[in-house]
């Protein structure tokens, strides 16, 4: 890990003479949290854990035009920005990646199915280190049994909160008009109702976005297992249509329309 | 040349604490993260912690203490708010006795304000008439 982060560290230090911002975890006086470096002198408090989604914070920089800069990101996060850049959130060519494996205990952790790293057609992407990851399983073990199934799901929605923490902390939630907002869907001033909208929308979304980087399960207050449901949609979307999200900066998404982008015959639209 | 930063801080809005980090982008706030290193919140937030940093440069944020004049809120100073605010209650306390009077605490506020607002209650209006939003 010393040796991962004083490579992390040369390589972003060159980054920083090249004259590029360098957006990374940084440690604070207080702790860890996002930071854009652009000071060779600060990168020994230049951290990649705890995790926080770098990628939210480059859309930040982003949307201020700050650009190009560069990135330090994990494999979870380069796939986010690959699926970013089809969706028109960043340019390629305005963002340079420097990137690594996780290890296996991460990947534990994280049930990441792929913890190494590949280039994915990113134009300009550095990678760090060794290749030391053992990928681990995602799934959870749910109930086989469907009405079981079922029950469990309901069980878990019905301990949501509704605080958007979910949405809020996905760097791949950058909608303008959020459907979750859309009181056509989502009663405003209530907790969730039988129908479990909320969550089927939101998992339908992320079926050909989310890059399983768990941020989501992470932030949730009611420990939902979000991204049980997400892997499997992906799954599906991979077995149906052949496509995983973040494998590629070429494949197009094949889910890439929203329904404000096609509205559907409710009257409202 | 574009500066963006973090800063901890802990959520205003209850007594439970949740620390959460502000996202600076050159000096203005764009957004809030769960801080993962505290052990209160394990890096989780509710609705309200989600949406703390907002009302910082709300438009309908107060900046100044509003004094009613006739039917019309006016702007005052900090000065002239607490002076007349302190002759009020003296007045009401002269009048009624100290027993007229009740003091409503936050759990917006530190542990040090409240042991503060409950002081001045017992000790300088001497009454024990003391509750907290929570009950409300």
């Amino acid at each position: 890990m010393d040796s991962l982060l004083a490579a992390i560290r040369a390589a972003a230090a060159e980054e920083l003479s090249r004259g590029l911002p360098l957006l990374s975890l940084r440690q604070y006086p207080w702790g860890v949290g996002p930071y854009l470096f652009r000071d060779s002198a600060e990168l020994g408090e230049l951290r990649i854990e705890p995790l926080y989604p770098v990628g939210k914070a480059l859309l930040s920089l982003v949307r201020a035009r700050a650009l190009p800069v560069a990135v330090v990101a994990r494999p979870c996060e380069v796939r986010q920005l690959v699926e970013m850049a089809k969706r028109q959130q960043v340019q390629p060519a305005d963002v340079r990646i420097l990137t690594f494996s996780c290890d296996s205990a991460q990947a534990q952790v994280c049930r990441c199915e792929e913890p190494g790293t590949t280039s994915l057609g990113w134009p300009e992407l550095v990678v760090i280190g060794e290749e030391s990851a053992q990928p681990a399983a995602a799934a959870i073990a749910l109930p086989e049994d469907p009405a079981e199934r079922r029950r469990f799901w309901a069980a878990q929605f019905a301990k949501c909160i509704k605080c958007y923490g979910c949405r809020n902390v996905c760097p791949m939630c950058f909608c303008e008009h959020c459907e979750l907002e859309d009181p056509l869907w989502v009663e405003r001033g209530k907790l969730l109702p039988g129908l479990p909208m909320f969550h089927l929308i939101r998992a339908m979304h992320m079926s050909a976005r989310c890059t399983a980087c768990r941020q989501c399960e992470a932030a949730c207050p009611a420990h939902i297992p979000l991204t049980a449901l997400y892997d499997a949609l992906r799954q599906e979307v991979g077995s149906l249509l052949g496509y995983r999200p973040g494998a590629s900066l070429a494949q197009r998404p094949p889910l890439s329309l929203s329904l404000r982008e096609a509205p559907m015959q409710t009257g409202r639209h | 040349m574009l500066d963006f930063h973090c800063v901890r801080t802990v959520c205003p809005y209850c007594g439970a604490g949740c620390h959460l980090l502000l996202e600076v982008l050159d000096g203005k706030l764009v957004g809030t993260l769960p801080c993962k290193e505290d052990p209160v919140s394990d890096g989780k937030l509710c609705a309200k912690g989600w949406n703390a940093w907002r009302y910082v440069e709300h438009p309908e944020r107060l900046r100044t203490p509003l004094l009613r004049r006739g039917s019309v809120l006016e702007p005052v100073t900090w000065q002239e708010a607490l002076e007349f605010l302190a002759a009020k209650l003296w007045g009401i306390r002269e009048e009624h006795g100290p027993q007229a009077i009740g003091f409503f605490a936050s759990a917006k506020c530190t542990n040090e304000e409240n042991y503060l607002i409950q002081k001045l209650a017992r000790a300088v209006m001497g009454t024990n008439n003391v509750d907290h939003c929570a009950r409300l």
